[in-house]
């Protein structure tokens, strides 16, 4: 009873296996050593990315572990294999037409002319391929298979053994996700209560404070009125004048209190009112300054304002950027005391205009900071009667700025203070959507301006179009950034006109070094009238029909575009053809929209947060890695924009946590986990790519198998993951952080050459860290950031902590 | 005997002006201090027979001022009047067991805080 003993072995290794990698490999390693099979894969159902992935293995060598772990099978191929095997007991028999597993097609008549099945690889030397489904098929699509070359001897009791094989690892399989997913759900129910708590207490916070804020003014009042009444005919006229004064001004502060409690509900519907013109901003701010002066010289606060001695031209609300620098001002006066300086410095960027005001004031604790653009949040609840006001001035400003395209946010002064930092478009966007309704509109502006956001962030240009067709194949621009209205309104392409009626007509993507130069477009007329030469331009196909084109030109560092660009450009593809066929299909898809919305929004801020020289530089690295392991095209076009894009799931991890400058405790750090998954979701509204999704899915994993989201290891992780893994961690290495001083680049490198078999693999870090090293020089010569680290993201990559770091202290404890 | 004194503590001046004008009215000695800080000061100066103590104020806020004021053996037989205009229904109790003497919620009445300034020298045996 060979089967029997086998089996018995299998119970035993299961009832001590807890993680799901070691009932993987415990099913794997009984199934290899019971069945007399050279080699044996286990497969199991992703739902997230509707693959079957290979996630354990059993004598195979390197060469097939790398072509195996990086082959999925879809449900439907998987159905075809299964539906022309012949039943073996409970298995699946495949039949190989000739050795070397080249050709395989299903027994018996009807052969399945190179059927596509990933696993057929595996069969070399063997005449047939067992299938062996971990659950009873009738069941529909199984959660997972072993599949394997036919046992060669036959097996004892194979019918019975291979049944009790398949539903003992399937019990145990769910029996391991069961525990993993309650753990979670405990820490999620946790966080959801305490989240509730929050809100419970922002509201009690909100009352209070609109009750203070009223009453305070009341009482004066009141007070006055009463003692008015009672000195009736006694009291001398000027002092019942001055009482009369002192009610009136606090009854116009009353009424203040009351017009910003207002102007917040309102601010929903200020936002249709914007208009917006060019205007120079150097001197909007210059009158500013004028007009608040003479507060600030009452409490004795030095004012300095530092502008270009040249106009600043943006397009925007005018009134807006006023009420947005009047309630900065505002703000620092008043949380910086008497004898202090509050400065206020505007200086053009690339793409947009900087306003940085720093005050000397009582500063923010850093916990606080993300929280003071928020509705009625003030720091020190004690501090409110102090300076009055619900707090409302920076949440207007953050909705304000941010309709713009801008942004918004706090930073402690490098001494003391505060320091509010404003970010606003030179060009706002220009939507073309004249016949929609209102409501559509807004959602349609908001949506095409995430996507032309998000495009020019991650390829770093300063100008975006998008172009969809019309039924004859007349392209107009739909969005754009950086090109101005006239041009977005009257440009018609024809299908095989210009740069873009050509991509448009051809379906390939469009390089071009040099406009003028290049004789495919001498005599034609450049349709976009783009002011320069350079361009990139992409067709958007969607549902196999191309329905668009996608441009970007002029990079903001001023070089021409490459194939990394273009690989980067043709991996977004994709995204921006779902997002706008979802936003076609707005009024049947509100909540998908919605989703597309929160996804396209949280590429936007990965990108921004994480953009300097020296990260796109390690990108490139990353995807120069990827082309010497001999990825296929499509695979590093998915790569490409993994590498940019793999932090998305933090978009979902509140501020508090990310910016926590102490070791995580056991639920925030579960939290932070969470966020490869949450990535995943989110880019699945916009993206469906399987190996896109797996690469984001996967990115924490290490080698050993101690990485997360499910501890799978070595080659079972996508090669796209693992080169993924390797750029977050040198570039997380290469930054300072609260609790260790940044690496340079050798001791990096060294600390990850270190870790290879660990938590690198060994195939690609040796290959990663040779590309580091020819682009050693260029990489030091990068500074630091490309601006300053904006607060977010920084637990993101840390999970290197617990292995001594060569240099710096205080190293986080983390997975 | 001279005028009892009253110290007023709150940093909204409109509201300590009329209340020491009232309180000049019916006789007493009144003084005022804009925060916690400032009280502290001028405790030990004017020696107030009574303090009329906001909650909400800059610096130091009201309960750490009665706090403060109840540690010092030299202001132990200070009556101290509370007032605020916080809704919550906690602060009256934290007043009290910060050592206020009694409470008074904005807005009210001026005649009510000038009776309750005189009930809390009759206590005390003042006047």
């Amino acid at each position: 009873m060979v089967s029997s003993r086998h089996l018995a072995s299998l119970s035993q290794r299961l009832v001590g296996a807890v993680e799901l990698q070691d009932v993987l490999d415990a099913v794997v390693g009984v199934a290899h050593s019971a069945i007399a099979t050279p080699r044996v894969v286990l497969r199991l159902f992703n739902p997230r990315t509707r693959l079957f992935e290979a996630r354990a293995f059993g004598g195979l060598d390197a060469a097939e572990l790398a072509q195996m772990s990086n082959s999925d099978v879809t449900r439907s191929e998987f159905d075809r294999a299964v539906a022309g095997a012949q039943p073996r007991g409970h298995c699946f028999a495949l039949a190989c037409e000739a050795h070397g597993g080249l050709r395989w097609s299903a027994i018996p008549a009807a052969p399945v002319p190179d059927l596509d099945f990933a696993d057929t690889a595996l069969g070399h030397g063997a005449d047939e391929l067992w299938i062996c489904p971990l659950e009873d098929l009738s069941a529909g699509v199984p959660g997972g298979y072993l599949v394997f070359p036919a046992p060669e001897a036959p097996l004892e009791d194979a019918d019975a053994f291979f049944q009790v094989l398949a539903s003992q690892a399937s019990m145990a399989i769910d029996r391991s996700r069961l525990r993993a997913r309650l753990g979670h759900r405990e820490a999620e129910v946790h966080m959801a209560s305490e989240k509730l708590e929050d809100l419970k207490r922002l509201k009690d916070n909100i009352i209070s404070s609109v009750g203070h804020e009223l009453r305070t003014p009341l009482t004066s009042v009141k007070a006055y009125a009463e003692m008015l009444q009672r000195g009736l005919g006694s009291m001398p006229i000027p002092t019942a004048g001055e009482f009369v004064e002192v009610i009136l001004n606090e009854s116009q502060r009353l009424n203040d209190a009351l017009d910003d409690i207002l102007d917040m509900s309102h601010l929903e519907n200020r936002r249709q009112r914007l208009v917006l013109s060019s205007f120079d901003v150097v001197a909007t701010t210059r009158e500013i300054a004028q007009e608040v002066g003479q507060e600030f010289v009452e409490k004795g606060v030095a004012l300095r304002v530092d502008v270009p001695d040249t106009p600043v031209t943006v397009r925007a609300d005018r009134s807006a950027l006023r009420q947005v620098l009047q309630n900065m001002l505002a703000n620092s006066l008043k949380f910086t005391p008497s004898g202090g300086d509050v400065s206020l410095v505007v200086r053009p960027e690339t793409r947009d205009v900087r306003f940085e005001l720093t005050d000397t004031g009582i500063g923010i604790p850093a916990p606080e900071m993300s929280h003071v653009f928020d509705r009625f949040y003030q720091v020190d609840n004690s501090s409110t009667r102090a300076f009055g006001g619900q707090g409302l001035g920076l949440s207007i400003c953050r909705d304000l700025v941010e309709w713009h395209g801008g942004r918004i946010w706090a930073e402690s002064g490098e001494v003391e203070g505060t320091r509010l930092v404003v970010k606003l478009p030179f060009e706002g966007l220009v939507v073309a959507s004249g016949n929609f309704a209102p409501s559509e509109r807004r959602h349609r502006e908001q949506m095409l301006q995430r996507i032309a956001n998000l495009v020019a962030e991650l390829t770093a240009t300063r100008a975006v179009s998008i172009l969809l067709a019309d039924e004859e194949g007349t392209l107009s621009i739909e969005a754009a950034l950086g090109i101005d209205e006239e041009t977005v309104r009257d440009v018609r392409v024809r299908s095989g006109e210009g740069v873009s009626g050509l991509v448009y007509a051809t379906g390939e993507t469009l390089m071009v070094a040099d406009l003028a130069a290049d004789a495919r477009f001498r005599g034609r007329k450049n349709d976009l009238r783009y002011p320069d030469r350079s361009l990139l331009s992409c067709p958007l196909r969607h549902e196999g029909r191309t329905i668009g084109v996608l441009n970007v030109n002029n990079k903001v560092d001023g070089g021409a575009f490459d194939t990394d660009d273009q690989s980067l450009l043709e991996g977004l593809a994709p995204v921006v053809a779902v997002a706008l066929a979802r936003l076609e299909s707005f009024q049947t898809a509100h909540a998908k929209l919605a989703a597309a919305h929160r996804a396209v929004r949280a590429m936007t801020d990965v990108a921004r947060d994480r953009r300097s020289l020296r990260r796109e530089a390690l990108a490139d690295a990353g995807l120069e890695t990827g082309r010497r392991m001999g990825m296929s095209t499509s695979e590093l076009q998915s790569l490409s924009l993994a590498l940019r894009t793999y932090d998305l799931g933090m978009a979902e991890v509140s501020e508090t946590i990310r910016r926590k400058a102490t070791p995580l405790n056991a639920e925030e750090l579960h939290r932070v986990q969470l966020h490869a998954q949450e990535g995943v979701e989110l880019m699945g509204e916009v993206n469906e790519c399987p190996q896109l999704l797996r690469t984001l899915l996967h990115h924490h994993e290490n080698t050993d198998g101690s990485g997360y989201p499910e501890g799978i290891r070595g080659e079972a992780i996508p090669m796209g993951a693992r080169i993924v893994r390797l750029v977050d961690a040198l570039g997380a290495l290469l930054e300072p952080r609260p609790f260790r001083s940044a690496l340079s680049l050798p001791a990096a490198m060294d600390f990850v050459r270190g870790e290879i078999g660990t938590r690198f693999c060994a195939r690609v870090a040796p290959v990663f860290l040779e590309i580091i090293e020819e682009k050693q020089q260029h990489l030091m010569s990068l500074p630091e950031s490309g601006e300053r680290v904006h607060p977010a993201s920084l637990v993101v990559g840390d999970d290197l902590g617990e292995s001594p770091v060569p240099v710096g202290a205080g190293v986080r404890e983390s997975s | 005997m001279a005028s009892p004194r009253v110290l007023i503590v709150d940093d909204e001046q409109p509201l300590a002006r009329i209340l020491s004008f009232a309180l000049e009215n019916e006789g007493y000695r009144v003084s005022v201090a804009n925060d916690g800080i400032d009280c502290m000061n001028k405790v030990s100066t004017f020696a107030p027979d009574v303090v009329i103590m906001d909650i909400m104020m800059p610096k130091l806020d009201g309960l750490e001022a009665i706090r403060l004021l109840r540690q010092n053996q030299l202001h132990r037989g200070m009556a101290i009047l509370a007032i605020s205009a916080k809704s919550t229904a906690s602060v009256q109790r934290e007043a009290t067991e910060a050592g206020a003497d009694c409470f008074l919620k904005k807005p009210f009445q001026v005649a009510g805080v000038v009776r309750e300034v005189e009930s809390l020298l009759a206590a005390k045996g003042i006047r």
